[in-house]
């Protein structure tokens, strides 16, 4: 068994959208990026070719709520990113 | 002399008018009392795909993947604090790559998030999370690339307006990447 540990950093630029339909509570988003990564030792002792574009297209469905407070814009719910997943 | 007479007679119709809104004018709705703690969410799926070109010897290669996630939020009655917790995943095989590939293999991407904030500044929303996510490639159950990632931060958005919503994040990742090769020799 052989165990290799290594770390890479990578500047990402991109663009992402949302479309909110105004009569369902549905939205479709877009993400486009960019990544590239920097030329380090890790990368280059095992010639691994990470630079590329990430593309990602999605719908989402929205549930909950309540008549008492309708949601407004702030309450939109929190974005996650990760590298390759992208923000979701 | 006629022309003036009509003049005063609009002025007069003009304050009848008025007197007439004042004694009809329904009092504003009041602005409802919060007493139920309030909760929703989202589920949100998608296609993606990596394109990258020929680069340090490699062949170019598109690679495709699936991901889902869903979000809950919860919010105190008040409505001055909140909590936000996120499941995702995503995935792909290997032959979704290369068609022709002898002995296709999977990866992995999953992981969550949980998120506390408050609402208690006007039009915005400021919190602090604290995200994992899991990297996982297995190819023929003998070799194992898993990168779990950690990622915490403060986070907050801002809405400039109904439409246009301003969200700003500082983080501080650490991912660490792990290569694991079991060589079986056969007698």
């Amino acid at each position: 068994m052989q165990g290799t540990r290594g770390g890479f950093t990578f500047l990402e630029t991109g663009v992402f959208g949302e479309y909110r339909l105004s009569q369902l509570p549905l939205s479709l988003r877009a993400d486009v990026s960019y990544l590239h990564y920097y030329d380090d030792k890790f990368i280059s002792a095992r010639h691994i070719g990470l630079n590329g574009m990430r593309a990602t297209l999605g719908v989402r469905y929205e549930f909950g709520g309540s008549r008492q407070r309708p949601r407004d814009i702030v309450d939109d719910q929190f974005q996650t990113y990760n590298v390759l997943a992208g923000l979701r | 002399m006629k022309l003036h007479y009509l003049v005063l007679t609009g002025l007069a119709l003009s304050g009848v008018a008025q007197a007439a809104d004042i004694g009809t004018y329904k009092k504003p709705t009041p602005v409802p009392v919060i007493e139920n703690d309030l909760y929703f969410g989202s589920i949100g799926a998608g296609a993606s795909v990596i394109d990258s070109p020929s680069q340090k010897g490699l062949k170019s290669a598109t690679v495709p993947y699936l991901n889902v996630n869903g979000k809950f939020t919860y919010m105190l009655a008040p409505r001055g604090w909140g909590a936000q917790v996120d499941a995702n995943f995503a995935g792909l095989s290997t032959d979704w790559i290369d068609p022709k590939v002898r002995h296709a293999s999977s990866a992995f991407i999953y992981g969550g998030a949980l998120h506390l904030f408050s609402r208690a500044v006007t039009d915005a929303k400021i919190g602090g999370f604290f995200q994992f996510d899991q990297h996982d490639v297995n190819a023929r159950q003998t070799t194992s690339l898993t990168m779990p990632g950690y990622v915490g931060g403060l986070e907050a958005q801002y809405a400039l307006n109904h439409n246009l919503l301003l969200r700003a994040r500082a983080r501080r990742a650490r991912r660490h990447l792990s290569l694991r090769s079991e060589l079986a020799f056969g007698g």
